[in-house]
């Protein structure tokens, strides 16, 4: 089965990320956060590992839709939800647990762990 | 004959002795550099003030332009107690104008600024760091007049906006003909010396439009719970010192006019 509507919900949820993180330290700074929870998520997701590496125009980050969607959902749930669980660790390193979660928290109504949980579940 | 004057309204900084040495607090509306060198604490300075004055009814936004990246700045900074993550987004908007400011292209920053100001409306605003901002549009370019022109817009924008304004910069040169020095209300200097094994830290309000500041430098300090300045000590005034009942028992020391100087002597006892 293909996995649509967990690609549409990890670009969603990346979308909210993206508004939370995007004012605070700019596109390029977002992009590069994307960029490196790729790096640290691709090794134990294959699914992951066609997306773009390096450099990336914050545009590309749709890329993600198109890239889950060609997996299964299998594949894509675990992956996904890595993804969300890396760029969460990476933010709790650089300004804790307490911040993060305000912030993330600001920009759903769900928090950033119970988010992952349900993008695993579909 | 109208004799009404505009009414200035003093901010209440919460920075221990910082009001003390402003001459009562810092003057609502006004357009303020905190300048100082590297390390000197310009961005804690900025972050107390903020935390200390923002609320939801006031608003503060939080540019960051070329300097600290955003993320590390939030990293330190919550070490201090002032930082008070509640009122995050509900009272402070931390804002990036990096890729603006990036552009060379002054007139973007500024329409970027407008735009978020508009939407935002805050009453304090701060631009971190804004001399990062100045030297990388001399450097791809150099355009003193750019330059002023934008500064000149900026301070009539704030103005405008009735908002307080804040311009934090890694000035190190105080002689320096840069035009915010002409254009802002306010001139914060943070200094530091090395002293032995010791950072001896102290602040110079140079220039505060309106009202009388305590002269000189002052010492401060820099802990866990932010920045404290020590003012000196209030000297009372004539009227003050005139309720001190005079005494007429005084011990002559025998130096002619010194004992003149001292209305006839050291008091007795």
């Amino acid at each position: 089965m293909r996995a649509d509507p967990i690609a549409d919900r990890a670009v969603a949820r990346w979308g909210e990320v993206a508004a939370v993180l995007t004012p605070i330290i700019g596109p390029r700074g977002f992009a590069a956060f994307y960029v490196r929870s790729l790096c640290v998520t691709r090794a134990a997701h294959p699914s992951l590992a066609a997306l773009p590496q390096g450099e990336l125009e914050p545009a590309e980050i749709s890329t993600l839709q198109a890239t889950l969607s060609r997996h299964s959902r299998a594949d894509a749930a675990p992956a996904s939800g890595a993804l969300l669980r890396t760029v969460h660790d990476l933010l709790t390193n650089l300004i804790g647990g307490e911040l993060t979660e305000h912030l993330l928290r600001s920009g759903s109504e769900q928090p950033p762990s119970g988010l992952t949980m349900q993008d695993t579940s579909s | 004959m109208i004799t009404n004057k505009a009414t200035i309204k003093r901010l209440t900084t919460g920075v221990p002795g910082l009001d003390e040495v402003l001459g009562g607090g810092l003057p609502e509306l006004s357009f303020n550099l905190i300048a100082g060198p590297p390390g000197s604490g310009k961005t804690t300075l900025a972050h107390q003030i903020m935390f200390a004055m923002a609320a939801p009814e006031c608003p503060a936004i939080y540019f960051t332009v070329l300097g600290e990246p955003p993320l590390k700045m939030l990293r330190y900074q919550q070490q201090f107690d002032f930082f008070d993550l509640d009122r995050l987004n509900r009272a402070i908007r931390f804002i990036n104008l990096a890729d603006e400011a990036a552009s060379g292209d002054l007139d973007r920053l500024l329409a970027r600024i407008v735009a978020e100001v508009e939407a935002l409306e805050p009453q304090l605003v701060f631009v971190d760091s804004f001399c990062s901002m100045a030297l990388y549009h001399y450097l791809q370019g150099p355009s003193y007049l750019g330059l002023q022109r934008f500064i000149q817009n900026l301070g009539v924008m704030m103005t405008s906006w009735q908002a307080t304004t804040f311009l934090v910069g890694e000035h190190t040169a105080e002689s320096d003909s840069n035009p915010i020095f002409t254009v802002a209300d306010g001139l914060i200097w943070l200094r530091q010396r090395v002293q032995g094994n010791s950072v001896v830290r102290r602040m110079e309000v140079r220039k505060m439009r309106g009202q009388p500041t305590l002269p000189g430098l002052h010492t401060f300090r820099i802990t866990g719970a932010g920045i404290r300045v020590f003012a000196p000590p209030q000297v009372a005034t004539q009227a003050e010192a005139g309720t001190v009942p005079p005494t007429d028992d005084r011990l002559r020391i025998g130096v002619p006019v010194l004992d003149e100087m001292m209305g006839g002597g050291l008091p007795r006892g």
